[in-house]
């Protein structure tokens, strides 16, 4: 066996233009990461859950467009709608069948109800597609290269940067300026008092889940071209997530995305200079978030007590 | 309910005594009336009962009773569809047209599925061994070829390696007690990647590798199959297992300059590889290299690999012969799908084995290998074979092959074009380089 290390140490000299690029190929990183994150937060900060099966939605969303695609030839950018609201109706059932029943016992419970989730959907998943992946190609539309000055850059990663920019800004901005989204604050701070108001919470509580849910399907469509659709394709990005929303503050919105974008860029630069430490520099963050802000870098002390 | 849940685990209340305040009823349901057996309280009550479970020795007579062949296999996980079910059900059927017996003994065949887990396998390769196996087989994955040899080694029973892929069965770790029969790294190194150095503009190389020891295997049998060519990696990524972003890294390659791209991983992570370089434009900028493809990858995909040059030591619609037995494969599944090249393997292997057993009159392994060593033969799977006793390689002809798109394909699964027969001198690493020091 050789030593590979030789070969890492003869790295190409890196201009400007490569640099940009490579933040790019972070903004897409962070794009998914942020969305995943995003729902994870919101669940728990709704929900006061870890959400475990957060990354088989994920992985289900992609499936959706999968069978879609070729049962009845759905196309791509239907699937980014139809996907999410199937995904979402699936949370809703689980929500008011399964997780409802375990609001007023220790979360332990919920978390390893979402774990046995996690593990039941996959199996199904794999006697129903198999282990290897299944196609998905990138849409013809979106398929080829952009000018984008200084390079040429393939358009459906710029499309993935776009949509995902775009999301996590409307759902920002429906939980902060809309009335709908100051109810969910609400009852997300003080339950009972939202309750005492006529609000109903539980409605609000089913809603969440689902949306949450549904974003994570979402991002499985959107990632379905570039990535293998297979049963486990959520377990390794799912990970990543989580130590995302610790960094950001568990159940902070603004948190998630910022956090998610940042890491994404992080992790690619990172594994451009040393390519087995990617994956790890993640969780280094964590480690001196956790050590010197336990409550992340945009949690307040009330949300995680 | 308040309180961050990472405290909830780490602190006050551990997984263990959560399982403590439940009580856990086994009981069965007989004749219609349901028959309360035990009660446990204990997590560890629970894992004692469901570890004894396992375990049950099921006994078996060494001498007289029938004779067991283990396919130890990835049965569920991520090389299920290029082994798994089809490698026992070819293993079978070598068995089946042998005449289910040997030397007056029955032949039993065990699935035993290795889960991908080196330390796994060891343990059941043991159990397998003590209750009359003679021969264990197939093991796809490279960890768990590498645990089952020193079982083998130490149990002096015979393995033939038919899935796992690295030439350190051949050297550092070579053993009396195991042949390696399929493929190695180094055989895809030598053939794919000559092929594609010796091309003019497959000079310089950037590498895609995983961290771990199949990939720094290939990265090592690929930079010295490449040399000769004067060709050399003039970078190589060592990437975490199990990655799903690989822009970085293909961005860097296109950066570099480098003619050729070697996708040195395997499973889904060339899958992804392979998905973002075609984003990226990277199949028309560069050569790019598949280390490791099998058809069923192919048959899932066949839109990511077409136009891929990869090595395969079978092929089913390589001869008359070859598609004979392929069809006789597919009727028996139920139809729809091709043998790989591993499963084909794990016929061939099974039927010279139980020759070598009827002509030696004894199971025992030693003898078995005195008649194997420096044997040639030749059946639908290996043409101009030897097992080589230098250091048990089993030699053969391998074959570069292109993949062929969707559009060009003749029939179902037909995804091979053969472009270079690999004759077995050229294929596998010469005797006079081989680094396995023989104690035997």
């Amino acid at each position: 066996m050789i030593d590979a290390s030789p070969f890492m140490l003869a790295q190409a000299s890196f201009g400007w233009d490569y640099i940009l690029t490579q933040l790019f190929n972070g903004l897409v990183r962070g794009g998914f990461y942020a969305l995943l994150a995003l729902g994870l937060s919101i669940i728990f900060g709704m929900l006061r859950i870890v959400n475990f099966a957060h990354g088989t939605m994920y992985m289900l969303g992609a499936f959706v467009a999968y069978y879609g695609a070729q049962l009845i030839h759905l196309p791509f950018f239907a699937a980014l709608i139809v996907a999410p609201v199937a995904v979402g109706a699936f949370g809703l059932l689980v929500e008011t069948t399964l997780l409802r029943r375990l609001y007023d016992v220790d979360p332990l419970y919920n978390l390893l109800l979402t774990f046995a989730l996690v593990l039941v959907i996959e199996d199904l998943m794999r006697l129903l597609a198999g282990p290897l992946g299944s196609p998905y190609e990138t849409p013809a539309v979106l398929s080829g290269a952009t000018n984008l000055g200084f390079t040429l850059y393939p358009t459906y990663q710029l499309f993935v940067i776009v949509v995902c920019i775009a999301v996590c800004a409307i759902v920002y901005l429906i939980i902060e300026r809309t009335a709908l989204g100051a109810r969910i604050r609400a009852a997300t701070e003080k339950p009972e008092l939202t309750r005492a108001f006529g609000i109903n919470t539980r409605r609000l509580i089913s809603g969440v889940f689902a949306f949450g849910v549904a974003l994570a399907a979402f991002a499985g469509v959107l990632n379905a071209p570039s990535t293998n659709v297979s049963p486990t394709m959520g377990d390794a990005i799912i990970i990543n997530t989580f130590a995302i929303v610790v960094i950001g503050g568990m159940g902070s919105i603004l948190g998630s995305i910022v956090t998610g974008f940042a890491l994404g860029i992080i992790a690619t630069i990172g594994a451009v200079y040393y390519p087995p430490i990617s994956n790890t520099l993640i969780f280094i963050v964590m480690v001196l978030v956790i050590l010197f802000r336990p409550a992340g870098l945009f949690g307040t002390a009330e949300r995680t007590t | 309910m308040k309180g961050s849940l990472l405290r909830q685990v780490a602190g006050r209340r551990g997984i263990l005594e959560w399982f403590d305040e439940f009580e856990i009823h086994f009981s069965v349901t007989h004749e219609g009336e349901r028959v309360k057996l035990f009660r446990l309280s204990t997590a560890g009550a629970v894992i004692v009962a469901v570890l004894s479970s396992l375990g049950a020795p099921q006994g078996g007579n060494a001498q007289s009773g029938p004779i067991h062949i283990a396919v130890i296999t990835d049965m569920s996980g991520i090389y299920s569809a290029i082994a798994g079910r089809g490698a026992v059900e070819a293993t079978k059927m070598a068995v089946e047209d042998f005449g289910g017996s040997v030397l007056g003994r029955q032949i039993v065949v065990d699935a035993i599925d290795h889960r991908n887990n080196g330390p796994e396998a060891a343990t059941k390769a043991r159990e397998a061994f003590d209750n009359g196996a003679e021969l264990a087989m197939d093991e796809t994955n490279s960890a768990v070829a590498l645990a089952v040899d020193a079982v083998a080694k130490e149990k002096h029973k015979l393995e033939i390696v038919t899935g796992g892929a690295t030439s350190a069965l051949t050297g550092a770790s070579c053993s009396k007690y195991t042949y390696h029969y399929a493929y190695d790294t180094y055989a895809l190194a030598a053939s794919t990647g000559r092929n594609i150095a010796r091309q003019p503009n497959g000079k310089t190389w950037y590498g895609i590798v995983p961290n771990y020891a199949f990939g720094t295997q290939m990265l090592a049998d690929f930079t010295a199959a490449i040399k000769p060519e004067g060709a050399s990696f003039i970078h190589a990524d060592m990437v975490p297992v199990a990655n799903a972003d690989f822009s970085s890294y293909l961005l860097a390659a296109k950066n570099s300059g480098a003619q050729v791209l070697g996708v040195l991983n395997a499973g889904a992570d060339t899958v992804n590889t392979m998905k973002q370089a075609k984003q990226f434009g990277l199949d028309k900028s560069m050569k790019i290299a598949v280390g490791l493809l099998f058809l069923s990858d192919v048959d899932a995909l066949p839109d990511v690999f077409a136009g891929s040059r990869i090595t395969t030591s079978w092929y089913w619609n390589e001869d008359a012969a070859a598609r004979a037995w392929a069809d006789r494969f597919t009727k028996r599944l139920g139809g729809g799908l091709r043998p790989t090249s591993i499963q084909a393997a794990d016929y061939s292997a099974t039927w010279q084995w139980l020759q070598a057993v009827k002509a030696v009159g004894s199971v025992d392994a030693d003898k078995v290998v005195a008649y194997l060593d420096g044997r040639q033969f030749n059946d639908f799977y290996a043409h101009a074979a030897e097992w080589r006793a230098r250091d048990h390689r089993v030699t053969h002809e391998m074959y570069v092959v292109d993949v062929l798109p969707k559009e060009q394909i003749k029939e179902p699964h037909a995804w091979f074009k053969i472009v270079q027969v690999m004759p077995p001198s050229r294929a596998f690493r010469p005797e006079s380089q081989s680094v396995c020091v023989k104690t035997w």
